[in-house]
């Protein structure tokens, strides 16, 4: 399903050339449950940002569902993340000004979707995240736990097959790190490729794959 | 379908926004209420001299010529000249082709004929102007009274303490029923109505007034205040070149002025003050639109420069959007729209403001102007969207090309 070949990701500072991804060769086949661990810096975040089509990489080819994504313009790359990604950030990203349901209508509302089924969608996912009766609480009144499940139903408004996590539990006690876990798991039973950036050993360990990023090359990996 | 339930979606969410910062709105759009309150203002005040000009010229005929001291060689010469009824007997008896000549004169018991004169009836109390009139001066202007008779030549004759009084100023006294005597308080002395005038206090050529009184009448009272002009019209088939001509040399030979001085009179034709009148007031309404489009650039200015901070204070929000899926054209489209909503409801705004002032205005003014143009309201609400567009078009292009992972990192 995603298949990276010799990505290399090089930033310019000044004079200096950073390299944050070196020759990443990867493939990920669908229904995957993979996490990226890895010390800060190592370059998690810049490969999840290209796996998630809003960085591009330096040089190489990036392959989703056997097309080549590489040369996509803005236009498609945006109908790409419309309907085949969804973000989970650690701090949520929540609009403060929006509901719980609002926000997780936005997705379909970019996409154009009637407000009386893109409510009524965002309401399904409402409950799959077990926070039904919290929809009209805009995230200011939600706990950390509570704002990351409403950010987890937004990902998957537009019932995407690739789900991004970056440290999603970074900000969240264990107890709401493990019912945030646990969503995942459901998700990736439901047939979701669920690719998702921690810290954590254990949440790693729950998880069918892993790969340990280092300097921007991907030191080991272990299914 | 897809696209037209985006833009709604994208209309609704703006106008939330909008909603969420009341203040900011308001007080960013108030640049583009203000110029688009003059621009509605000026638009109704013109259409309102306008369309006293067309009513007045109605009325009088475009074929009437009005003859007045020249005020303007007053000015040089501090020597006003007078005309008499010597001058009238002389225009009557030697120009051919026109028709009575009939004889007016603006009055106060001041002499200047620029103050006001104080009318009372009972205890109700009002201000205006008097004009001393001949018995033709109806014939000449086609204004004939509403209610009673006009003034005879006996009226004048015999200085009999006789007025007419406008329908506005009859209803604001509660004189408009003259079936029963009625005295009107003039000054010091009382006149008995004898007509209520219909038509506006106020035209153009100087033929209107609150109150008329017979011109011997007038000269009885006070005999310093009287300035005569003379109006008359040129008869159907007449040579009004011609005619003009001849007056001119009529009254200066009557007035025997030499050959090098100017003329101490003014002819006015009818038809060449509508024309010079719409010309004036065009080229101010020009020089006063010039003021407001500045005032506009700079409302646009101010629109460009919150459109601006508010794509800096947005930008993870903008980040946000992107990664779900927005692609630069929604966020160009997103904040066109906010742009020009808020230029719109600066527009709205001052089309109300400007009717308002208009309204206040053109009662100063004594115009009509209660009315706003639609072609004004159209192009006012046009042009606030392009505003909008215009100065929303930067900020939206550089929100839009904002790469989505440094918005997503910005603080």
């Amino acid at each position: 399903m995603i298949e990276l070949k010799a990505i290399q990701k090089k930033y310019i500072k000044g004079k200096q050339v950073i390299d944050a991804l070196n020759n990443i060769n990867l493939r990920i086949s669908k229904g995957q449950l993979l996490s990226i661990t890895g010390s800060s810096g190592s370059g998690k975040s810049t490969l999840m940002n290209i796996l998630g089509c809003i960085d591009n990489p330096s040089s190489g080819t990036y392959y989703l569902n056997g097309l080549n994504i590489s040369e996509y313009n803005d236009k498609e790359l945006s109908n790409l993340r419309s309907q085949e990604i969804g973000f989970v950030f650690q701090n949520f990203n929540l609009l403060d000004h929006l509901t719980a349901v609002e926000n997780v209508m936005l997705p379909l509302n970019i996409k154009g979707v009637s407000f009386k089924s893109s409510f009524n969608k965002a309401m399904e996912l409402i409950e799959l995240v077990g926070l039904l009766g919290r929809e009209h609480h805009t995230p200011l009144e939600l706990s950390g736990g509570q704002q990351q499940r409403v950010a987890i139903a937004r990902s998957l408004a537009n019932n995407p097959n690739i789900i991004l996590a970056d440290e999603p539990t970074g900000n969240l006690d264990s107890k709401s790190s493990l019912a945030i876990l646990d969503i995942f798991l459901k998700l990736n039973k439901m047939g979701k490729t669920i690719i998702l950036i921690t810290h954590e050993p254990e949440i790693a360990k729950a998880f069918d794959r892993n790969i340990v990023l280092s300097d921007g090359s991907m030191i080991n990996e272990g299914e | 379908m897809y696209k037209i339930y985006r833009l709604l979606i994208i209309l609704k969410s703006s106008l939330d926004e909008l909603r969420r910062n009341k203040l900011r709105t308001v007080l960013t759009s108030f640049g583009i209420t203000i110029a688009i309150a003059g621009v509605t203002a000026i638009a109704g005040i013109m259409a309102g001299v306008e369309q006293d000009l067309t009513r007045d010229f109605q009325e009088l005929g475009s074929e009437t010529i009005i003859v007045k001291p020249n005020i303007y060689l007053w000015y040089q010469t501090n020597n006003l000249s007078t005309m008499s009824l010597k001058e009238q007997l002389a225009l009557q008896s030697h120009v051919r082709g026109i028709s009575k000549v009939a004889s007016f004169s603006p009055f106060s018991f001041q002499g200047d004929g620029i103050s006001g004169t104080q009318f009372s009836l009972g205890d109700k109390k009002a201000n205006g102007t008097v004009l001393a009139i001949s018995e033709s001066l109806a014939n000449v202007v086609n204004r004939y009274p509403l209610k009673g008779r006009f003034f005879k030549f006996s009226d004048s004759e015999s200085r009999r303490r006789v007025c007419l009084v406008n329908i506005g100023l009859a209803n604001q006294l509660d004189i408009s029923d003259i079936s029963q005597t009625k005295y009107l308080q003039l000054g010091n002395i009382k006149c008995r109505v004898i007509g209520i005038m219909p038509g506006s206090n106020k035209d153009i050529l100087g033929t209107s007034a609150d109150v008329y009184l017979p011109l011997g009448t007038a000269a009885q009272l006070n005999l310093n205040a009287i300035s005569l002009r003379f109006a008359f019209k040129v008869l159907e088939d007449a040579n009004a070149q011609g005619i003009l001509k001849n007056v001119s040399n009529i009254l200066r030979a009557s007035q025997k002025t030499p050959r090098s001085s100017p003329n101490n009179f003014i002819i006015q034709d009818a038809n060449e003050i509508k024309s010079l009148s719409k010309e004036v007031y065009r080229k101010i309404a020009g020089v006063l639109f010039l003021v407001v489009s500045i005032a506009l650039i700079v409302g646009g200015i101010g629109i460009m420069n919150v459109m601006l901070a508010s794509v800096n204070e947005r930008t993870r929000e903008i980040g946000l959007l992107r990664a779900i899926g927005a692609s630069q054209e929604y966020i160009k489209v997103k904040f066109l729209v906010e742009s020009s909503l808020l230029t719109l409801f600066g527009g709205v705004l001052g089309i109300a403001l400007g009717y308002l002032t208009s309204i206040v205005l053109s009662s100063i003014l004594g115009t009509s102007g209660q009315y706003i143009p639609l072609w004004s309201i159209y192009a006012c609400i046009s042009f606030s969207i392009l505003i909008g567009l215009v100065c929303g078009l930067g900020p939206a292009m550089k929100a839009a090309k904002l790469p989505p992972i440094d918005a997503l990192r910005a603080s």
